[in-house]
């Protein structure tokens, strides 16, 4: 029998799903404006798919040598939107709700 | 930030990060660790010409400070351009801190012109009396507007003669909060929303303004100082009122613009007066609160829709000039 390889879904951090589907979603809120928008501009197909796709993603295992003298290792995440203007900008942010999702869903007004 | 930067046409695209922990819990010198190895971690898109970080949820200019500092070990000199929002003393620009509340204040402003309204005597409302919410305030006060409630995490004050900005600053400098502070009415922060104000500034939370109380607001205007105050589905109701919304990517702009100017003076080794940077930060506040207007107005749409064509359409000018490399 093969080896299920699957990823073990129950394990992954996912956002809030209530939240993905509310009306208090700040991903959609930005995606639905931005789709608004870019209909209005007549935006072409192509263009539409590069620019709601991130150009990268970094995620970073951080291990930090706690004061009582044990190791945590904490999740670290970079992603770059865009770059075709100049250098990306944008915060670092320590929090619980930075998932990759999170990160990625954070509206990048 | 793609598309705020590009809403006030700043050289930048956008990004974001973070370390999942809570900071709360961790003693300053398990931060430090947590800020240089997470830094190190990064470190290929890093730069100044690739990837500038500034501060966010619970990050500051100490913790700005040390991911400049383990760049600048890892590149052997020291390059204070890769992030912004550091300390004044080592790159920093003046007039950072007052930069978002400031640009509140400079496109509440041009709103107020544009509608007729006279600034002396607007009353207003702010929800949020942290960073964004206390300069904003202060500011629009010594324009002459009448700030009537202001609000924070412990609840909100309403006085319609006017609250003291500055009295409340410096209260809240002493008590750390609004809680206790007896100069008006106490009300609650749904409450403020809702009062009978010329304009309206959250600068608190996001998903505020919602289908639930969007009916009920009463603001001529609302500049959103907050990133994402107003759902989506909220927008259509302010919009059937007739409510002028400066949406949050040209409202709080402010902050962004500052913080490319801090880029620029590191680039430049030159460092700027205050009255410079904020009259640099007035000139591209008003423009790009006219552009984004005259779109509006051009295409007959809200302002929240004209800042989003406005800032697609220089992103895509972009893209179809520089074309898909193969």
């Amino acid at each position: 029998m093969a080896t299920d390889l699957r990823l073990p879904t129950d394990r992954i951090v996912r956002p809030d799903k209530d939240r993905f589907l509310n009306e208090e979603n700040p991903f959609e809120a930005m995606m639905s404006r931005f789709d608004r928008a870019a209909d209005l501009l007549d935006l072409e197909p192509g263009l539409y798919k590069v620019l709601r796709h991130p150009e990268k993603q970094i995620t970073v295992s951080v291990p930090v040598l706690l004061d009582n003298g044990e190791v945590e290792v904490y999740t670290g995440h970079r992603v770059l939107y865009n770059t075709s203007r100049g250098p990306a900008k944008g915060g670092i942010r320590f929090d619980m709700n930075v998932t990759l999702d999170e990160v990625k869903a954070l509206p990048p007004g | 930030m793609t598309w705020k930067c590009a809403v006030v046409n700043l050289p930048f695209g956008g990004a974001k990060g973070g370390v999942v922990c809570d900071p709360l819990k961790m003693s300053v010198g398990e931060l430090e660790r947590l800020t240089r190895r997470y830094t190190a971690g990064i470190i290929s898109t890093l730069g100044p010409d690739s990837d500038v970080p500034a501060p966010d949820v619970n990050t500051n200019e100490r913790v700005m400070a040390w991911v400049m500092d383990t760049y600048s070990m890892h590149v052997r000199h020291t390059v204070t351009a890769v992030v912004t929002g550091k300390p004044v003393e080592m790159g920093g620009s003046l007039g950072r801190r007052e930069a978002t509340g400031r640009g509140c204040m400079i496109v509440t402003k041009e709103a107020l012109a544009h509608l007729g309204m006279n600034v002396r005597g607007t009353t207003v409302a702010v929800q949020g009396f942290g960073n964004v919410g206390s300069i904003a305030s202060q500011l629009m006060q010594r324009e002459g507007c009448k700030i009537v409630a202001i609000s924070d995490r412990t609840g909100g004050v309403h006085n319609a003669a006017g609250i003291d900005v500055e009295d409340a600053i410096a209260y809240v400098k002493e008590h750390r909060s609004l809680e206790g502070y007896t100069k008006g009415d106490r009300i609650t922060n749904d409450e403020l929303l809702t009062l009978d104000v010329d304009v309206l500034l959250p600068a608190a939370l996001e998903n505020v303004i919602t289908t639930k109380n969007a009916g009920k607001i009463r603001a001529k205007i609302i500049c959103e100082g907050a990133n994402g105050p107003t759902t989506a589905a909220a927008d259509a109701v302010l919009e059937e009122k007739g409510i002028f919304v400066i949406p949050d990517i040209l409202a709080n702009a402010g902050g962004v613009t500052v913080s490319y100017f801090e880029w620029v003076q590191d680039r430049g080794g030159y460092f700027w007066t205050e009255d410079t940077v904020n009259d640099r930060l007035r000139d591209i506040m008003t423009r790009s609160f006219k552009d984004v207007l005259d779109l509006s107005r051009q295409h007959k749409v809200n302002m929240r829709t004209a800042a989003y064509m406005l800032s697609i359409s220089r992103v895509a000018t972009v893209h179809r000039l520089r074309g898909i490399y193969a």
